[in-house]
This record gives structure tokens, sequence and C-alpha cells, in this order.
């Protein structure tokens, strides 16, 4: 890992924490749709990188990446199934 | 022996044997013998103790129930830790040797960490748990046996019958089959141990006392949980189920889910990474490979309840809102079957496991289509087990297209099982069969089964549900399955490796009539159950006459089917004991956990070679093999320091370390858990929970203090094969398999946090409740310490110690503040009137940002540790995982809080 890699995961991380901030405050009152998913893509976004520098998942071997993404599969199942009880 | 002679006070005594620390250094210092006069005392003491709790407990209600539980409660600690420091410290009418040796049994058992102990440990244990399930549904059968019955009242109707379904499916069934997994998968695959040995008898002490607490409920005010085990709301509320009684259960239950994620995290690392040479994934056993299928269901379901139990109990102890707000019910129906349907698979695939090691060694043949059994169980059960829960529901108020899917994914699961059937039924056909006792309860299982499958279809059916929904029918195909299929399986598990753990043959008349009694006592019980498709399920009495009759005749199979398991009962206790010895591999099986070397061969003892691969046919007992001794594995062990030492055969001992720390541990969480349900009925309450958290404090502590001073050794694995993950340590395994099981927690979480939201009329606004400055700074603030947590790891990468300790000290210093922050957010909320029961926004936020907290907090205490061990030179360039591992958690929960901040403070 170049020596400041790690400086610019945590820069990314803390712009982006201000950004959702800035998202709220400033575009929310607009489009609360645009805002909600801008905090949303960043969050995504922050995580992923917290996941492949700080967790050292770009580093490890293939096969763990794989495993750490399978539960994301049956979560996703999960939410789907309880939040589409409330529509009814 | 040490020994501290018996001249200190015994409490002393009894801190010193759980602190675990050496009194006396003699090591041989005699035994003193007790005068007749201490005896005459000690039995004194205890018979006032005795009958002063029998006549607390029979106070009448009109006393205040605070006193009654006060008093019953001293009576309890004091009786046992009187019967502690008798066991361990007083020969009392025993002579010294005697006594030396029943101290070091008791020692055994409760500080074991050796899998085998702890497999044994769990079978006995479960099946003490099975009399107590099994004593409840002979209540209920006696109750239904007439129409019109007033044997059990109606509450007690339903506590017995909510009870044991509890204890049967979680106290019982899962933790037998777990008794085998102990004992069995890490023979099989050439594993030392289990890969955590402290944590896998964590995980067995968990068990033990959230069993005996679920068990205390129906002595508490409030009594067991009586709304069914599906727990289904709003039966849970304390409106419905007032009183600590049920709070303590649901905390019983919440323990026993905490053992079983603990141990599947040690199976699955173990199975992965721990494989002894040559056990490669194509030469795993059948029965290995059905406990990975099981556990990977495991961690993925037990994390919904987990988090669906956390809210159940915040609820009734913090009053938050998560049930009891609109929508709640269907809300517990889905996190609850998320869950439940991959745990009846879950209590199912052990024994078919079971079932697919015991065909081929009965028939001589090798299972028929081994890959596709696997194939199909892997690639379609296992998924699929997580995508037909909603067939539970279909009488609720999920939107229709969602039910067609559940249908269709339900009848899409039965297809593997037919392979699997298929499969073993072809292996029959092809082979020579010898009807031995495993063979018999396998081949039982399975005809069994075929019944209860089909009946499972009907149900998946839509139309047929709509008619057969909460009936007896239901009954009758869960009570097929799981009795039939997962017991009789189990029972085929047990005649199977007797002789594997006991060295001694059980006795084959009384097992094949335990065989043929059981089965037909089990469909005199459970057919009915199909006739009966229009009475309900779960009504305490009925007063149709039609039913009159079936009812009867099950109620009189169920008496004969618990009498039966006494032939069962008897001959275990008798082959124990008496049982002629068995030869090493009584019935040729291929398999490593018969060829012994695995344990004998690299402690230098005699290595038999493995006989069997010839597959002759006739099995005889004793008769082909010249090798006599027997092996004594039940054989009584001297605990000797720390460690277990057992002699398995003449010259051939083995040695295993003990630990004091997690019975302590356990015993201390099922303390404070018991004072958590009190809280808010009785003053005692809050000193129990603060009781109990001291006693896992100081046991944690110990821990981390044995691992600093090198006092436990965990037995080197070989580590051979690790295919896929060669280049991956089994503790950072661990830790991701962990990480794995917390995702899909906070996932459970924070859905249901969504749920609360949509379903609630009106929500405030970003900035209204929660101050967005004061999120902002904590996040930043949080966010800024993962990178210091990775400048740690960096630092100690090149050897520089002082950087180590320096970013760590930071780290803490960060995630401190954080914390901090948080709870001085709270004392804003706190100090202006609002709390956890102010509204649904509030209550989600609580309940969320404290469950973040505690895992922040559990990383600062990590944190602590690793500044300890760092200063006193533990950790080098070479060697510094737990600097690694412990980063890997903390940017989890960094990476948690990512979610979590902005769906309570900005959107
Ligand atoms: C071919 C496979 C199976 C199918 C298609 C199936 C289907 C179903 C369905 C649709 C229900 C819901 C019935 C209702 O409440 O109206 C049900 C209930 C149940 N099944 Fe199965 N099942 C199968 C196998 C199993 C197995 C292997 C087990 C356990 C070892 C099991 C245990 C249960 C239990 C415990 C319930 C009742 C839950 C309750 O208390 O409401 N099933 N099954
Ligand atoms: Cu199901």
């Amino acid at each position: 890992m170049a020596r400041f890699t790690p400086v610019l995961v945590w820069l990314y991380v803390i712009i982006g924490t201000v950004l959702q901030v800035s998202a709220e405050e400033y575009l929310r009152p607009h489009s609360v749709s645009a805002a909600d998913a801008i905090i949303f893509l960043l969050g995504v976004s922050e995580v992923t990188l917290i996941g492949a520098y700080f967790m050292h998942l770009k580093y490890e071997q293939r096969s763990l990446l794989i495993v750490a993404l399978l539960p994301i599969v049956i979560i996703g199942a999960l939410i789907a199934g309880i939040l589409v009880s409330i529509v009814s | 022996m040490r020994k501290w002679n018996g001249r200190i006070p015994f409490y002393v005594g009894v801190g010193a044997e759980i602190w675990d620390i050496d009194l006396a250094e003699e090591e041989t210092a005699p035994v003193v013998d007790e005068k007749p006069s201490t005896q005459a005392g000690f039995f004194a003491i205890l018979a006032v103790l005795v009958v002063a709790s029998v006549v607390l407990a029979d106070l009448d209600s009109s006393s205040s129930v605070g006193f009654k539980l006060a008093l019953s409660e001293i009576v309890i600690v004091w009786t046992s830790l009187l019967l502690i420091y008798f066991l361990f410290n007083r020969p009392f009418l025993l002579k010294a040797e005697r006594a030396r040796r029943v101290q070091s049994w008791a020692k055994r058992w409760l500080y074991t960490t050796n899998h085998k102990d702890i497999g044994t440990l769990y079978i006995v244990t479960a099946l003490f748990f099975a009399l107590v399930g099994g004593t409840l549904a002979e209540l209920m059968r006696t109750q239904l046996e007439t129409p019109n019955n007033n044997f059990l009242s109606a509450l007690s109707y339903n506590q017995a019958l909510s009870m044991h379904g509890l204890i049967m499916i979680f106290w019982f069934l899962s933790p037998l089959a777990f008794g085998f997994a102990n004992y069995i998968v890490p023979l099989q695959i050439k594993a030392k141990d289990l890969a955590f040995p402290r944590l896998n008898a964590l995980s067995y002490w968990l068990f033990a006392f959230s069993g005996l607490l679920a068990v205390t409920t129906f002595f508490l005010p409030g009594g067991a949980i009586d709304g069914g085990w599906t727990l289904y709301s709003p039966l849970t509320s304390t409106q419905f189920m007032p009183g600590p009684g049920p709070t303590v259960g649901f905390s019983a239950f919440m323990l026993m889910v905490g053992s079983v994620t603990i141990s599947s995290v040690n199976f699955i690392v173990t199975m992965i990474a721990l494989r002894g040479p040559g056990i490669t994934f194509t030469k795993v056993p059948m029965f290995t490979w059905f406990i990975i299928f099981t556990i990977v269901q495991m961690l993925f379901a037990f994390p919904a309840i987990l988090g669906a139990l956390f809210m159940l109990i915040a609820d009734r102890v913090a009053s938050t809102l998560f049930f009891s707000a609109a929508g709640g019910a269907m809300l517990w129906d889905n996190l609850f079957w998320f869950f439940g349907h991959p745990e009846v698979y879950i209590v199912l695939m052990p024994s078919f496991g079971a079932i697919a090691e015991i065909l081929p060694v009965f028939t001589r043949r090798r299972i028929f289509a081994k890959t596709a059994i696997l194939i199909a169980t892997f690639s379609l059960v296992v998924p699929l087990s997580f995508l037909v829960w909603g067939h539970h529901m279909f009488m609720t108020t999920l939107p229709d297209t969602e039910k067609l899917t559940f249908m269709i994914s339900t009848i899409g699961i039965s297809l593997p099982f037919d392979i699997i059937v298929v499969a073993f039924l072809m292996t029959l056909v092809r082979g020579r069969i010898l009807l031995r006792t495993p063979m018999l309860f396998a081949l039982g299982a399975i005809v069994v089964f075929i019944i209860g499958g089909i009946t499972g279809v009907f149900l998946a059916s839509i139309p047929l549900d709509v008619l057969f929904r909460g009936t007896y029918f239901v009954v009758g195909h869960f009570h097929y399955v799981m009795v039939g299929a997962s017991v009789f399986g189990l029972f085929a598990a047990f005649y199977y490796w007797f002789p594997r753990m006991t060295g001694r043959m059980y006795n084959e008349v009384l097992a094949k009539t335990h065989f043929w009694t059981s089965m037909i006592a089990f469909n005199i019980t459970y057919f009915p159950m199909f006739i009966l498709l229009d009475m309900p399920r779960r009504i305490f009495t009925y007063s149709v006459p039609a039913w009159a009759l079936p009812n009867f005749i099950s109620t009189i199979g169920a008496y004969l089917f618990g009498g039966v398991q006494v032939i069962f009962v008897i001959n275990l206790a008798y082959s124990i004991y008496r049982g002629a010895p068995s030869v090493r591999n009584p019935w040729k099986a291929e398999t490593a956990e018969w060829e012994w070397d695995s344990e004998l061969g690299d402690l230098g003892g005699p290595v038999q070679p493995s006989m069997s691969s010839s597959l002759p046919l006739g099995m005889g007992m004793s008769s082909l093999v010249p090798f006599t001794p027997t092996v004594k594995n039940l054989a009584p062990s001297e605990v000797v320091g720390r460690q277990t030492v057992t002699e398995l055969e003449p010259n051939t001992i083995e040695m295993h370390h003990t630990s004091t720390r997690p019975i302590t541990i356990a015993g201390g969480i099922a303390v404070g858990m018991f004072g958590v349900g009190l809280i808010g009925y009785d003053y005692l309450g809050l000193p129990f929970a603060v009781l109990g958290a001291a006693i896992c404090g100081v046991a944690l502590f110990g821990w981390a203090w044995d691992d600093l001073h090198g006092r436990f050794h965990i037995p080197e694995p070989l580590e051979v094969e690790k295919w896929p993950f060669t280049k991956i340590s089994k503790m950072k395994l661990g830790v991701w398999s962990l990480i794995f099981s917390d995702i899909i927690l906070f996932a459970a979480i924070l859905t249901s946090d969504v749920y609360v939201r949509l379903s609630t009329a009106s929500w405030p606004a970003p900035g209204t409740l929660h101050p967005i400055g004061l999120g902002l700074v904590s996040t930043l603030i949080l966010l800024s310490s993962s990178p210091a947590a990775f400048m740690a790891l960096n630092s100690i990468r090149k050897g520089d110690k002082r950087g180590l300790i320096t970013w760590l000290a930071i780290t803490l210093a960060l995630g401190t503040i954080f914390d901090g922050l948080e709870f001085y957010e709270w004392s804003l909320l706190f100090a202006s009137g609002m709390g956890p029961a102010t509204s649904n926004a509030l209550s989600t936020y609580f309940f969320t940002i404290g469950l973040h907290a505690s895992h922040v907090l559990v990383g600062l205490l990590a944190m602590v540790y690793l500044i300890v061990k760092a200063s006193k030179g533990g950790f080098t360039k070479e060697n510094h995982e737990a600097v690694e591992i412990f980063g890997i958690y903390w940017s989890f929960v960094d990476a948690i809080w990512v979610f979590i901040f902005p769906l309570f403070f900005l959107v």
C-alpha cells in the first residue's frame, strides 16, 4: 500500500460525511429523495473504502471477499421480505 | 494435587478456586480428614437451607414477592457456595484418597476444554433437558386425554406447551447434535481439537446455564413463557405476559442463541482451517459435511433471532416500542421465521449426516451419488432455506404476490430433499443390509421423514394450508420430521458412535427393543394427529366428541413413547460401565474417527494400522480383530495442575489444558440476565445484574491475564488442508465469521428501525430531535479512529513498538470520546424528559445507538488489553496478529456507524 493511501481514504470518508450533512442541510429542503439518495450512495462508497483498506479486504485472498459478500445477498432477501410486508 | 489443606476460610478457598490460583505450593499436601462434628455441622446447615427454601417457595402470595425472592435467592446462593466448597475442599464422608478423586473428577468436567469431554457434556445435558421437555409433553397429553379435562389450568397448559417446544428444539435437539459434532467432527477431519477450545467450553456453559435459567422461570412470578414457542407478538408484551418470568425466559433464549453463535464460529473455522493431512474437501466425511451445512445456516439465521430477542427484551425492560408499534406483529413474524425455517433444517441436518454415515457402513456400499447429495444440499437447500420463511405466514397480511413466491420457493426446496432421499434409498437397493441398531434407526428415520415431508408439501400449498393452518395436522407434520427424522437419526448416531465414545459395546437386544417399541409408540402418538385435522392446535381442552378417541390414542402412545425411553437409559447406563469391551473399529467404517491414531499416534501410544479399507463382509462385534484393550475414553481422568490427564490405554495418556474462565463467564452472564429480568419487579434485580456483570468482568479479566502470562495452550494444529483459505489464519477467519453474523444482526435491527419508521404516521424531521452538529462531530471522531488503528498496525509491521502504543492510545482516546459524546446526547434527552418510551423515533434511536455503543465499548476494552500487552513487549514485527484482528473489528464498528448516523440524523 502506498504510504498515503490510508490518509487519502481517511480524507474521503471525512469529506464524504461533510457532504452528507451538506446534502441534508441544503438539498433536502428542495428534494427529499435526491438528498436521501446522495446520502445513501456516499455512505455505501465510504463503507466500501473502509472495508477495502482498513479491513484489509483488498489485500486478502479473493475467497474471503466472496464470503464477505454472501451475507449481503441473504440480507437482501430479509430486507426485501420485511419491507414488502409494510406496503400491504 | 494442589491443595490448601483446609485451614483457609472457605470463601477465600472458593474465590481462589474460581480465580485459579494456588494458595499452597506443596503439590502433595495430604488431605486433612474431617472431624465428624464438622460433617454433622455441614449437613445440619444444608438441611436447614433446604427446608427453608421449600418453606419460602411455598409462602402464600400475600407475602411480599420481593421478600420471598430475596430470601430464596440467598438460600440458593449459599447452598451452592457450600456445595462447591465441600466438593472441592472437604473430604466429608469420604476417605482422603476417594475425596481426592471426586475432586479431580469434578474439576475435569467443570473446567475441561477438550472437545471430547465437552461433547460428552453436551450429550448428557441435552438428555437432561429432553427429560424436562418430555415431562411437560406428558403433562399436556394427560390434559388432552379426555374432553373437558381440568388436569391442567389453561395457563399451566400454555406454559407447558410453550416451554416444551422451546426446550425440545433449543436445549435438546440442537445441543444433542452438537454433542456428536463436538466429539466426532475433529476426529473425522483429524484436527486436534476445535479452533478455540475455551470458546467451546464457553458455548457449552452458556447452553447449560441458559437452560437452567429457562427452567427456573416456572418458579418466578409471572411464570414461564406461555405464548407458544414462536413467541408471536403482541402475546409477548408485558400486557399479555406480565412479570419477570417471561423476561428471564427470553433472556435464557438469547443466551442460548449467543452460545450457538460462538460455536458456529468455532466450528466453521475448525472445519475450514484445521483439517489434518490428507483431509481435502473431497475427503471430508458425510457427517462433517452436514455439520458444515448446519453451521452455515446457523451463522446466517441465528443473528436475526438474536436481534429480534434484543428488541423484545428491550421492549420489556427498557420500554422501547418495536413490537408494540403499528405492524409490530408482522415485524416479529418476519424476523422469527427468517430464522425459524432454517432452524428446522438446522435440527434436521446433523441427523441426515449421521444417516449418510451409517447407510454405507451397514450396506457395505459407498453412498449413492454422494456428489449429487452434497451439491443439492449446499447449492439448493442451504440458500433456499432463507427464502421460504413466508410459508409460515400464509394467513397474515403478507401481499398475495409474496405469498405466491413463498409457495413456489417452498415447493422448490422439497426437490433437493427428493434427491437426498432417493440417493439414500438407492444406497440400500444396491447394498447388503445389516440390520444392527444404528441401521434400524437410520431406516426408521428415513421412512418417517418421507411421511413428514409429504405432509409438509401439503402445507406449502396456500389453499390447503388455509384449511390446515393452526390445526393438529401441522403438529403431526412437524413431529414426524422433528421426532421421527431428527431424533431417530440421532438415536442412530448414539448407537453407532457409542463404542467410539466409551470403548464398550451397547446391549444389542435392549437396543433393538428400544427401536421397535419407539417406532410403534411414535406412530401411535403422532398418527392420530393427522386425523385431527380439524382440531385447532394449542387449545388446552376441547368438547367435540369426535376428537376424543384420536386424542385418547395419542395420549396412550405418548405414555408408551416416554416409557420405552427407559430402555435406552438403562442400556446406556449399564453399557458405559459393564458393556462388553469393544474393538477399535467394530463397524469397520472407513472414516478417520475410527482410526484412533489422530489422538494416539502423536502421543507416542501404540498405533494400530488402519484395518478396514478392504470392506470385508460379515461384521462381528469383536471376533475378527485381535486388538482387545478397552479404550477408556470415559475413564476418570486426573486433574494435575491446569491439565486433565486421561489414560486412554495402558501407557497412553492424553493431556489437555483446563480453564476456569468459561464456566465463570457463563455463570456471571446467567446471574446478570436473571437480575435484568427482575428489574422493575424486585429490588434485587439491580444487585443481581451488577453481581453478574462483576463476575463476568473478573473472569474476562482472568482470561486476558491467562493470555498475557501464557497460562493456556491450545493444541498446535497441523493446519495442512486449508483450501480455499490457504493464506488466512484461523484467528482472522474467526473474526470474519463473527463479523458476518454481526452484519446480519445489524441488518435485522436497522431494517426493523426502517420498518417501524415507515409504519409510523409522522416522523420528526432531521435536526429537530438530534443535534446534527453533535452527530457530525462524533462521526468525524469515530471515522478518524479507524486510520489510527491502521497506523498502529503499520507501526508494528515495521517493528516500531512505540508507534504501536502511541497509535493505539490515540485510537482509544478517539473511541472513548465518541462513546462519551453519544452518552452526552442521551443525557441531554433524558434531562428534557425524553426516553425510549417517548416515541417510536426515540425508541429506535436509543436501542440502536445503545447496541452500537456497546460494540464500541468492547473495542475499547480490547484496546486496553492490546496496550498492556504491547507495553510488556508482547508484539513484535513478526508476531502481532491480535493488532490486525482488532483493526478489522474496529473498522467494522465504524462502518456500521456510517449507516446509523444518516439514518437517525440526516434522513
Ligand atoms: C419437505 C420439506 C418440508 C416442507 C415443504 C414443509 C412445509 C411446512 C409448512 C408449509 C409449514 C407451515 C404449516 C402451518 O403452520 O400451517 C410447516 C410447519 C412446520 N414445519 Fe415443516 N416442512 C418441511 C420439512 C420440515 C422439517 C424437516 C422440519 C423439522 C425438522 C419441519 C418443521 C416444521 C415445524 C416445527 C413447523 C411448525 C411451525 C409452527 O409451530 O407453526 N418441517 N412446514
Ligand atoms: Cu418452514
